[in-house]
């Protein structure tokens, strides 16, 4: 086995940036970028509804034992993915909360969902549109406390695969 | 935090998801880089860098064909056009500990969790420009050193203090460790 080598490539990226003046990335700019982002949150519920629509088409057509179930499963768990990576960007914290848990509880499920499995993901879909169609964005206030407390289910299951 | 200008930097972009795709862009041009691509998989961003010579990849980690785990690895071993030692900076949901060390172990430099903030983009640039990793190359690993700090010791260094052991091992002294 040959010793291992430390090797310091030059800094292209350092090379190329400059420190200070007009374009450089100081409190203002990163001030008017997040306001920026935040002016998306409109086409953000746009696409969050073209996900939704696509979770619920997914949830209908998943039947325990079709020949179907795992890709099904699976698109599911892609959106879910998104889902949970974006909404936390747009401060809909709990789409990604509902998003992380129905994700645990796919990855944590023993072989194909089960009846029981696919009403509890279906538990987390009615969540989500619950969370955009009350427009429940932060923490969601009491509202938000409510559409987490009815994913209890779900929640113990994870935690309990999770051994927490 | 360091203020710098980012207008001459290329940053090609790696993610297959239309809505992340426009967040990402919409960052990258509030942080003022004047010049960033997008490309929706791992497949992608290597034919495109065949003619674009990117300082810096964002890659996503679910993709097909070739996720950013993938990716990254074929980077490192030469295997695209890009520099090997291109800055490589994850952008994943999924933030289990296997993924990320799968994700060091393929040799990225920095990992951003989703979901994301500029700050959050500007902190991993920053990280890259003021404290890059020396690269390690070993016969079955090429990219960032994966010791993210060097971490000294707090007490005495026994080696260089000839210190002496307490109790029946104390004889031990001196003996190579």
């Amino acid at each position: 086995m040959a010793k291992p080598q430390i090797i310091n490539p030059p800094n292209r990226l350092k090379s190329k940036v400059s420190m200070g003046g007009p374009g450089a990335v100081d409190p203002e700019r990163i001030a008017r970028a997040e306001a920026a982002v935040e002016k998306m949150t409109a086409n953000y519920l746009d696409w969050v509804e073209t996900d939704l629509k696509k979770l619920e088409t997914e949830l209908a057509a998943l039947k325990p034992g079709a020949a179907d179930t795992a890709d099904r499963t699976q698109a599911i768990y892609r959106i879910s993915h998104d889902i949970k990576g974006q909404g936390g960007s747009f401060g809909y914290q709990l789409m990604t909360e509902v998003g992380a848990l129905m994700c645990r509880y796919i990855e944590n499920m023993d072989g194909d969902p089960t009846q029981e499995d696919i009403n509890l993901m279906a538990l987390c879909y009615k969540s989500m549109r619950a969370v955009i169609s009350g427009r429940l964005a932060g923490d969601g206030g009491e509202a938000g406390r409510m559409v987490l407390d009815g994913l209890g289910r779900v929640a113990e299951k994870v935690k309990a695969v999770d051994g927490l | 935090m360091a203020e710098y200008d980012l207008s001459q930097i290329k940053v090609l972009v790696a993610e297959d998801y239309a809505p992340m795709r426009k967040l990402l862009g919409q960052i990258l041009f509030e942080l003022n880089v004047a010049d960033f691509q997008m490309v929706t998989s791992g497949k992608e961003a290597i034919d495109f860098l065949e003619e674009y010579h990117a300082d810096l990849i964002l890659v996503d980690n679910i993709m097909e064909p070739i996720d950013g785990t993938e990716l990254t690895r074929l980077v490192r071993a030469g295997k695209t056009p890009a520099d090997r030692n291109i800055p490589i900076i994850m952008v994943s949901g999924e933030t289990s500990k296997d993924l990320i060390i799968n994700a060091r172990d393929a040799g990225v430099n920095e990992f951003l969790a989703k979901p994301i903030s500029t700050r959050m983009v500007y902190q991993r640039f920053l990280n890259i420009i003021e404290n890059p990793r020396s690269f390690v190359q070993t016969d079955e690993f090429y990219g960032p050193d994966r010791r993210r700090r060097q971490m000294r010791f707090p007490g005495l260094d026994r080696r260089r203090q000839g210190y002496a052991y307490p109790g029946p091992a104390a004889s031990a002294a001196g003996a190579s460790t």
